[in-house]
């Protein structure tokens, strides 16, 4: 049976998981500068094909920065979810000690330090909610720009059949892009998979908790 | 886990060990809790697996707002990886621990409670109607080490000096020290470094007044059995490993 991974894992592999996505977005903006280079070379022929090129670049630049912030708020995660662990073990600890002491003179005085702790435990998991949120919506917002990059993609195949000699190069390189925009999709999938595992064991945690 | 007294007059000293319930495979430690009216102080309160049992153990005795201090005598694991666990206990607790080790002793999480770097010529635990002093112990096996010294109960919490290496369940004091010596001669020989260090504590100790010597691992050595102690420490080649 496979092992389940821990939140705090789930959430410091998602910024190396897209650390290869800004690798592809680098890529494919290095291919859309050489597209756009072509088109310069076959003017008139490869009119429409410049302006799918600056937006191509701009989608690319663009995704760079959002894996950029992608990463630093999957750290600041992992960081919230290990030190909700931590909080979450000190209260286990404590509930050990009022089980096995119930009958301790001073027993009642750690009731304060548990009050503490509860209340970190909630001020943690809304932090958790908070960055999980973020890094959700950032990756939305990578995934709807490779949608729109596939459909221009679509279109810069057509304006290259009207490129004469140069349509083959182009083509290679829309191909190239749609590639790099399957990539990126696959890669965002998959982080979106993992942080929606770690955002369903938190709010597992927090029912568990809440009871 | 056990509970002794070992001084009961106007402050207290309780020894803590023995524990049933430690988990296998984890060394047996000693936890003293030194209390006067209305402030108390844990010397080397463990590690994280007796934690829960430690605490249980000392609301027996003293009130969760009553520990205002913890001393760590060294950097070790069994001394003090509970701290993040008594930092979100005591937050407002202050850890006396010697200088060299703050930096590392952090890493055990540190947010709340205050460090108290303590430098290498000792220093004290001021707990109001009680001053305890902390002895300097370099090299005894921590390259920064200290011990507790107080001097109206006469009593020495002397960290891995005196310990032994006993099966579960061994009683509190030494009672015959030459059949002891089998217990403590490895553990002094390969754990303590230094043939200088140990004779300079030899003879700083000398100096004190000595009713009850209280090492942090098995038993407690009472009378004459520090002198007896003493004598063959300072006859002990240790470092023998190299």
């Amino acid at each position: 049976m496979k092992t389940r991974e821990p939140a705090f894992v789930s959430s410091a592999s998602l910024a190396a998981e897209l650390a290869e996505v800004f690798a592809v977005a680098k890529d494919m903006s290095i291919s859309v500068k050489n597209a756009k280079a072509i088109a310069n070379r076959a003017g008139t022929k490869a009119r429409g094909f410049s302006p799918i090129t600056d937006f191509i670049d701009e989608m690319s630049v663009e995704t760079m920065k959002l894996v950029n912030r992608i990463n630093k708020e999957s750290i600041e995660l992992s960081r919230v979810a290990i030190n909700d662990l931590k909080v979450q073990d000190s209260f286990n600890k404590f509930e050990q000690v009022m089980a096995v002491a119930s009958d301790a003179q001073y027993i009642n005085s750690l009731q304060a330090s548990m009050n503490r702790i509860k209340k970190e435990q909630t001020e943690e998991k809304n932090k958790l909610k908070k960055y999980s949120r973020a890094l959700r919506d950032l990756m939305s917002d990578i995934a709807q720009h490779m949608a729109v990059a596939n459909v221009i993609v679509s279109n810069s195949r057509i304006e290259a059949v009207n490129a004469d000699e140069y349509r083959a190069n182009l083509e290679s390189i829309a191909n190239d892009i749609e590639i790099s925009c399957d990539t990126i999709r696959d890669r965002v999938k998959s982080s979106q998979h993992r942080l929606e595992n770690a955002m369903q064991q938190w709010r597992r945690d927090f029912h568990h908790e809440g009871r | 886990m056990k509970a002794v007294n070992i001084y009961d007059k106007r402050h207290q000293w309780i020894m803590f060990g023995r524990d049933p319930e430690k988990p296998e495979g984890i060394i047996d430690t000693n936890q003293y809790l030194v209390k006067t009216h209305d402030r108390a102080i844990v010397l080397d309160p463990g590690g994280i697996e007796i934690f829960s049992s430690m605490l249980g153990s000392l609301l027996h005795h003293v009130s969760i707002d009553q520990i205002t201090d913890l001393f760590a005598s060294h950097q070790d694991p069994d001394i003090i990886s509970s701290l993040g666990l008594w930092d979100q206990a005591l937050p407002k607790a202050k850890l006396h621990s010697p200088w060299l080790w703050e930096s590392f002793i952090r890493h055990f999480g540190l947010n709340n409670i205050e460090y108290v770097p303590v430098p290498d010529e000792g220093g004290n635990v001021d707990l109001g109607s009680i001053k305890l002093e902390l002895i300097p112990a370099h090299y005894l096996h921590s390259s920064g080490n200290l011990h507790v010294y107080d001097p109206q109960a006469k009593i020495l919490m002397s960290g891995d000096v005196g310990a032994a290496l006993e099966s579960p369940g061994a009683d509190m004091f030494v009672d015959d020290f030459d059949s002891h010596v089998d217990k403590m001669k490895m553990f002094h020989q390969r754990w303590m470094p230094s043939n200088k260090a140990k004779n300079d504590w030899v003879n700083r100790v000398r100096k004190l007044e000595i009713e009850i010597m209280a090492p942090q691992h098995g038993r407690l050595f009472k009378g004459d059995n520090v002198q007896r102690f003493l004598d063959w420490f300072e006859a002990l080649e240790v470092g023998v490993a190299v």
